[in-house]
């Protein structure tokens, strides 16, 4: 058991490739944290500089309060779970599970009792005396995290564990690696391009991009109050809706964004740090599951959209729909750059109840309590959640 | 008559099976129980049939014992040495502190592909007793010449020597293509489980390479048992018979002697010991 402290880590690989910036992180003894991001954001180089299998170009690593830089693998005493599983093909279960308890020089008698142990716990008892190529892809994947598991270390380290694994099976392992999480209360550091999975076994997710820190927060804040478009876009499937708008001013000088000739009023600190940036508009960003098939209420945006498809999922429809395209240029202009977050420009995605079914080309509008919206700067910051009264200040990450 | 159409099908290849192989060795199969010799190969006439004579008599020369025990001794010592040292320098062109990686395995490679009479010659100049670099090298430690191909304790060696120089560079690449089909994920997960550089080797490197060290093994069992270009080039067999091996005895009873008869019949019983061993390498791995 031992908490995990980055410092200023830097990562340049050989070919001069960096693949982690100025990195600091603190993960508490017996917390299970997801890093999450897309393919070559630096979260596999994160857990190979922590295991041991790389070495940091600049800065510190602390396992339970040691520096353990200068330290190979084997005297870490972290665990890690390999993506393919990485088990011993010549050796059998009973003796995959005890390689790490034999390197360490445990006795014979301990390591078959330890070993029995963890294969009662990861139901594997039926299978100790099979190699590994007669196992099924799940069973396999299991004997991985016994290997883990079976020499208590004081890091869990899992690198993509369920990317191998059928779709079905995934769901199920997942519950059981929370469960064992949870039993075991090691501290655990958990990669994945999988938010669903980043989301159920996180206690804190962190959202990496390029090498560089999004958001480090609890699943649900994460997913409520995103700290940028790029974090708000990746989280969610779909993920948020992005659309740009301009600015305006209502009839007391106060800025106000406009969105197809709606008004929608910002938060008077918000609107005034935004306007000295007059000219250039903002983003507004709203969860598909906001978007509603009903009359607009009170303290309702309503949006006019034209439906461009429909993809039925049974309980509920993913209607993809376009808004017009924007009048004022400076918010035509925006568009372009928002192919940076991973959203296409005027496209919206309800996620609508099965019923009523909607057909393509019919025109609608949709509404969004404003509590529901987001708003984001030109580049792509969170300035607050919610619009007019109902808005909250994002944090300053 | 479904049949018919395959069989015309495979037929070009059976033919050809039949004529060049299995025409050839029933022939030679039949001619160990003749007396075929210089002067059958006149007239047919004189071709006689001894049953299993030339068997016994086989069994009672004294040259095929020296012969069968010299080719046991190279394979037993040069076979070892041989894998040993591929293995080895399979392992150094592997690691990843090398470089010029490409050259070494070429430069390696090359006395497989050179012509052995061109490599017996410079061998021949190595192992000179007065002015062989071998000699000379070994004068600077204070060691007496050795007459390396003279004498009859170290010629076998010497051969061995040579083969295993000529042949290792063949094994080298199966070991390598061996090692580099090893994921690295193993090692990585021996390190986090402990593992330091030999128990890696010892627990990673050498199980996943039992495949080819089985195929290796077998290969250069079988090309040692079949010495002959060797001796038969750098001492013809001498001195005083040490380094006659019985594809050379064979060699000399047919092609020397024309006692084509007793040629076949060393041919087959090499065969036999060959499949014999091979069958007991097959299931020593296996039980492993």
């Amino acid at each position: 058991m031992a908490s995990v402290d980055f410092e200023h880590i830097d990562k340049i690989y050989p070919g001069g490739t960096q693949a982690v910036f100025d990195f600091n992180l603190t993960v508490a003894d017996g917390e299970a944290l997801a890093l999450v991001g897309p393919s070559g954001c630096g979260k596999s180089t994160l857990l190979r500089l922590l295991a041991g299998l790389e070495t940091a170009t600049r800065g510190t690593l602390r396992i339970g309060g040691q520096a353990v830089n200068d330290q190979p693998p084997q005297r870490r005493n972290v665990a890690m779970v390999f993506q393919d599983y990485a088990l011993y093909p010549h050796m059998s279960v009973r003796e995959n599970l005890g390689f790490p308890l034999r390197m360490q020089g445990v006795l014979k008698d301990e390591i078959r009792r330890r070993v029995d142990e963890t294969a009662e716990l990861l139901g594997l008892k039926h299978l100790l005396e099979r190699k590994p190529r007669q196992l099924s892809g799940g069973q396999r994947q299991r004997v991985a995290m016994g290997r883990a598991v079976v020499r208590q270390p004081s890091v869990f380290l899992m690198d993509e564990p369920l990317s191998n694994v059928d779709a079905k099976l995934r769901v199920q392992i997942r519950t059981e690696i929370a469960a064992l999480q949870e039993r075991l209360d090691t501290t655990t550091i958990y990669v994945t391009h999988d938010q669903v999975e980043a989301m159920t076994l996180g206690d804190r997710v962190m959202v990496l991009r390029d090498g560089v820190v999004q958001q480090v927060a609890s699943p649900q804040k994460l997913y409520d109050r995103p700290a940028n478009a790029f974090v708000a876009t990746f989280l969610g499937n779909p993920g948020m809706n992005i659309v740009a708008t301009s600015f305006a001013e209502d009839e007391n000088g106060n800025a106000e964004l406009d969105l197809r000739g709606q008004r929608l009023p910002l938060p008077a600190t918000v609107g005034r740090d935004l306007h000295s940036a007059k000219g250039q508009g903002a983003f507004i960003g709203v969860r598909p599951e906001a978007l509603l098939l009903t009359e607009p209420g009170e303290d309702s945006l309503s949006l006019p959209i034209t439906v461009s498809s429909v993809e039925s999922l049974g309980h509920e429809q993913l209607v993809y729909c376009r808004l017009p395209d924007p009048e004022q240029p400076e918010a035509r202009a925006l568009d372009e750059a928002m192919s940076d977050f991973d959203a296409t420009p005027g496209q919206l995605v309800a996620r609508l109840p099965a019923t009523p079914v909607c057909h393509v080309g019919t025109q609608l509008r949709l509404a969004v309590e404003s509590w529901r919206v987001h708003v984001f700067d030109v580049d792509g910051v969170c300035r607050c959640h919610g619009l007019g009264a109902s808005a909250v200040p994002a944090e300053v990450q | 008559m479904r049949w018919a159409a395959g069989y015309f099908f495979v037929a070009p290849a059976l033919l050809l099976i039949a004529v060049f192989f299995v025409f050839p060795v029933f022939s030679a199969f039949l001619l160990s129980f003749t007396d075929f010799d210089i002067y059958s190969l006149g007239n047919i006439e004189y071709l006689r049939f001894v049953g299993i004579d030339n068997y016994i008599n086989l069994f009672g020369n004294s040259r095929f014992w020296t012969a069968l025990g010299n080719t046991f001794y190279f394979v037993a010592v040069g076979g070892p040495l041989s894998v040993l040292v591929s293995l080895g320098a399979a392992l150094l062109i592997n690691s990843k502190l090398v470089r010029l990686k490409t050259l070494f395995r070429t430069v390696y490679f090359l006395p497989v592909v050179t012509t052995l009479v061109a490599v017996a010659v410079m061998w021949r100049y190595l192992y000179h007793p007065r002015y062989g670099l071998l000699n000379f090298a070994l004068s600077g430690i204070g060691i007496e010449p050795i007459d390396w191909l003279g004498d009859p304790f170290w010629a076998m060696p010497a051969i061995i020597l040579m083969a295993a120089w000529k042949n290792f560079g063949y094994n080298m690449i199966i070991f390598l293509a061996g090692l580099q089909s090893i994921p690295d994920s193993l090692y990585e997960a021996a390190r986090v489980d402990g593992a330091n550089r030999w128990h890696q080797f010892r627990y990673v490197t050498l199980p996943m390479l039992a495949p080819t060290f089985l195929f290796v093994g077998i290969i250069t069992m079988i090309g040692y048992f079949q010495l002959f270009a060797e001796p038969y080039v750098m001492t013809q067999g001498g001195p005083s018979n040490a380094t006659l091996s019985v594809v050379l005895f064979m060699y000399e009873e047919g092609f020397r002697w024309w006692n084509l008869g007793n040629a076949a019949a060393i041919a087959f019983v090499l065969f036999v010991i060959i499949l014999a061993v091979t069958l007991l390498q097959l299931r020593l791995q296996r039980e492993r």
